[in-house]
C-alpha cells in the first residue's frame, strides 16, 4: 500500500473536490424532505443531524495488502490528478443530488483507490472498515483489464463510491452491514465500461436508520452488472435500499436481485430500478426482490420499476411481499420437523437464494453453524 | 388394535362437509388401497390425516395406535410413525435435500434419545437408498424437489419414506404423473418397504399401480363414504366398469 499523505480533516480536506460548489447546490435544492418521492418511506432527516455529531478521528478505515493497489488520500495532488485525468467532469456530478453534496461540504477523509493489471491469479483485495462517525469519500479506479474486489463493513457514518470500471476490467464489491443502533447513509455510484464487469454483494441487518443508494450507469458494450444480496432485519430497525442500473450501451446484462426477512417492528424499503435507453439494444436486464414478514408489525415497502426505452431486449421486474408458505411448513412438519425449526429453514433457505459466500451468511445467521 | 382407525369420520374444509362418515380399519400387515373419482374426498382424507389447517374434524375420530390424531401436530404425528407421500411434493429452493433429510432423521432420532447421526453414517445409508430408487446421488445437493421432473419428486417421496421408515405410510397418488419405468421403480420401493409390522394405504385414481402392488383390501370412496370394499378383483372391476355403478349404492 502507498499512501502519499494522511488525510487532513475537515473543513480544509481536499479542496480540490469543490466545497463552494456543492455548497452552492445545496443552497438552491434545498435538503432533501421527508415524503418527497425519494424518501416516500424513509426521513432523510436524521442522516442530516448526524453530520453536525462528525468529529475528527484518528487512523484509516481502508487496508490493502496489495502491491499492485494504489492508495492515496484523496487530498494528495496525486489523487487530485488522477481523478481529473480518469472521471473528468464525474466527480462533479454533486449538482444532481443535495445527500451527495452534502458527503462533499462535510467530507472528514477519503481516499482514492487505483487497480493496474497484473499477473496474478487471485483477485487483489482492499478491506474497508466502518465510517462510524466520519463523512467520505471513496474515488475507485479499476484500469483497463485489471480486476479488485473491494469487502466493504458498514457500521455508522456517511460515506460515498465513485467507481470507474475501465474495458475488459472487473470490480467486485461485497458490503456487510452489521447489527447497528446508528444512523448510516451509504452511496455508490458506478460507470461500467466495455466488456467490464461489476457484481455488488450486500448483505444488511438492522440499523436505526441505514439508507443505501446504488446508480450504475452501463457505458459500454457487453457489460456484466450484478447487483445481489439480502437484508434481514429485527426490533425497530430500517433498511432503505434505492438501486438503479441504467443501461445506456448495447449487448450488456444486468441482474438485480434481493431477499429480505422483515421481522419485529422493523421496516424494509426498496425501490430498484432499470432503464434502458433508446441506443441500449439487445440488453438483457432482470431484478426481483421478494421479502418474508416475520410479524404482524413488520413492514416493507418495495417497487421495482421498468422503463424501456428500446425495442430489441430481454427484461422482467417483480417484487413480492408476503408470510412463509404454509405449504413447504406443513411439509416440513410432516417429515418431523418441529414448526419453529421449519420456519427457521425456510427462512434460511430463502435467504440462501440470494447468499453466495460465508461472511454474507454468517451475517444474515443462514450459515450451517449458526445456532437458529 | 387397529394401527390406523377411522369411525365415523366427518370432515368439513370451508364448512362444506366432504367426508361424510368415513369408517377404516388399518392393521400391521395390510396394504390398503383408496380409489375413487374426483371430488370423492381422497385428498380430504389424506390432509386430514396429515393436520393440514382447515382440515376440521366435525364428528367421528381418526386414531393412530390408540392416539387421537387431532391432539397431534404435524411433526409429532410423523414422530409416532404415520407419513405421508404429497400428491404434490413441494419445492423448497435455498434448502437442500441433504440438510432436509438430515434434519428430519435426527429430528426422529433426538424424540427417541438417540444422538443425531453422523454426515457419513447419514451418507452410506442415502446413498445405498438412492440408488435402490435410481436417483442420481447429485439430487442430495438441489434445493428439495427444485426443478425435479414430477417422477424424481414421487421417487423423493418414497425416498423419504425409506429414511424414516414409518408405521403407516400414506401415499396420495404417488402414481400419477409417472412413467411405466418410474412406476416400477416406486412400486419396488413400496414392495421392499412392507413389513408384518407396518402398513401402507395407497391413494389412487387408477388401478395401473396395482399391478405392481397387490393390496390386501380396495375400498372405493365415493361422496365423502366408502361405498364399497373388497379385495384386489374389485380394482380390476373398477377398471372395466368405472365407478358410475357404484353411485348412490
Amino acid at each position: 500500500m502507498t499512501t502519499s499523505e494522511t488525510s487532513t480533516l475537515i473543513p480544509s480536506f481536499a479542496p480540490w473536490l469543490n466545497r463552494t460548489e456543492a455548497q452552492s447546490v445545496l443552497d438552491e435544492l434545498g435538503l432533501p424532505r421527508y415524503r418527497s418521492e425519494p424518501w416516500k418511506y424513509t426521513n432523510p432527516q436524521p442522516l442530516i443531524d448526524e453530520i453536525a455529531n462528525f468529529v475528527e478521528v484518528d487512523g484509516d478505515t481502508i487496508t490493502s495488502l496489495d502491491d499492485e493497489i494504489e492508495v492515496c488520500s484523496l487530498s494528495s495532488p496525486r489523487a487530485k490528478s488522477l481523478a481529473k485525468t480518469k472521471l473528468g467532469s464525474s466527480v462533479e456530478r454533486e449538482q444532481y443530488s443535495p445527500m451527495l453534496a452534502l458527503n462533499l461540504v462535510n467530507l472528514t477523509g477519503g481516499f482514492l483507490i487505483r487497480a493496474e493489471p497484473n499477473d496474478r491469479s487471485s483477485t487483489p483485495l482492499v478491506t474497508i472498515e466502518p465510517a462510524m462517525n466520519r463523512c467520505e469519500r471513496f474515488i475507485v479506479i479499476v484500469e483497463s483489464g485489471a480486476t479488485l474486489q473491494l469487502e466493504e463493513t458498514c457500521d455508522g457514518g456517511n460515506r460515498v463510491f465513485e467507481c470507474l470500471i475501465e474495458e475488459g476490467a472487473t470490480l467486485i464489491h461485497k458490503r456487510f452491514q452489521k447489527p447497528s443502533e446508528t444512523v448510516e447513509y451509504g452511496h455508490i455510484c458506478v460507470q461500467v465500461g466495455t466488456n467490464s464487469s461489476y457484481r455488488l454483494d450486500q448483505f444488511s441487518t438492522g440499523a436505526a436508520l441505514r439508507r443505501n443508494e446504488i446508480v450504475v450507469d452501463i457505458q459500454g458494450e457487453g457489460a456484466r452488472v450484478s447487483v445481489e444480496g439480502g437484508w434481514r432485519l429485527m426490533d425497530q430497525t430500517h433498511v432503505d435500499s434505492q438501486i438503479s442500473v441504467n443501461h445506456l450501451a448495447p449487448r450488456s446484462e444486468s441482474g438485480m436481485k434481493f431477499h429480505g426477512v422483515v421481522g419485529g417492528r422493523s421496516r424494509a424499503v426498496f425501490n430498484g430500478r432499470i432503464h434502458i435507453a433508446r441506443d441500449a439494444q439487445h440488453t438483457s436486464a432482470h431484478l426481483t426482490n421478494k421479502n418474508i414478514l416475520t410479524s404482524d408489525t413488520a413492514e416493507v415497502y418495495t417497487k421495482p420499476e421498468l422503463e424501456i426505452y428500446a425495442d430489441d431486449v430481454a427484461c422482467s421486474h417483480g417484487a413480492t411481499s408476503g408470510q412463509l408458505d404454509e405449504d413447504q411448513l406443513l411439509y416440513m412438519r410432516t417429515r418431523g420437523i418441529s414448526k419453529n425449526r421449519s420456519r427457521e429453514m425456510l427462512l434460511k433457505g430463502f435467504l440462501n437464494e440470494v447468499v453466495t459466500d460465508t461472511a454474507g451468511s454468517r451475517l444474515l445467521g443462514v450459515s450451517n453453524t449458526a445456532q437458529p | 388394535m387397529s394401527l390406523l382407525d377411522i369411525s365415523r369420520l366427518v370432515v368439513s374444509v370451508d364448512d362444506k362437509e366432504i367426508l361424510k362418515g368415513l369408517d377404516l380399519q388399518v392393521n400391521p400387515g395390510e396394504v390398503h388401497a383408496i380409489m375413487g373419482p374426483n371430488g370423492s374426498g381422497k385428498s380430504t382424507l389424506t390432509n386430514a390425516l396429515a393436520g393440514r389447517d382447515g382440515y376440521t374434524i366435525k364428528h367421528g375420530q381418526a386414531l393412530f395406535d390408540s392416539t387421537d390424531l387431532t391432539e397431534l401436530e404435524p411433526e409429532e404425528r410423523s414422530h409416532a410413525g404415520l407419513f405421508l407421500a404429497f400428491q404434490y411434493p413441494v419445492e423448497i429452493p435455498g434448502v437442500t435435500n441433504m440438510e432436509f433429510l438430515k434434519t428430519s432423521v435426527d429430528s426422529h432420532r433426538e424424540i427417541k434419545g438417540l444422538q443425531e447421526l453422523t454426515a457419513v453414517e447419514f451418507m452410506r445409508n442415502l446413498r445405498n437408498l438412492a440408488k435402490r430408487l435410481e436417483l442420481n446421488p447429485d439430487f442430495l445437493k438441489r434445493g428439495v424437489n427444485e426443478s425435479f421432473s414430477g417422477g424424481e419428486k414421487k421417487r423423493n417421496e418414497i425416498l423419504q419414506m425409506l429414511c424414516l421408515n414409518p408405521r403407516l405410510a400414506l401415499l396420495d397418488e404417488t402414481d400419477s404423473g409417472l412413467d411405466i419405468d418410474a412406476l416400477q421403480i416406486v412400486a419396488k420401493g413400496i414392495n421392499e418397504f412392507r413389513t408384518s409390522t407396518n402398513a401402507v394405504v395407497l391413494v389412487t385414481h387408477y388401478q395401473r399401480l396395482l399391478n405392481y402392488i397387490t393390496p390386501d383390501f380396495v375400498h372405493v370412496l365415493i361422496e365423502g363414504r366408502i361405498a364399497k370394499s373388497g379385495d384386489a378383483t374389485l380394482a380390476l372391476e373398477l377398471e372395466t366398469k368405472g365407478y358410475g355403478w357404484l353411485n348412490g349404492s
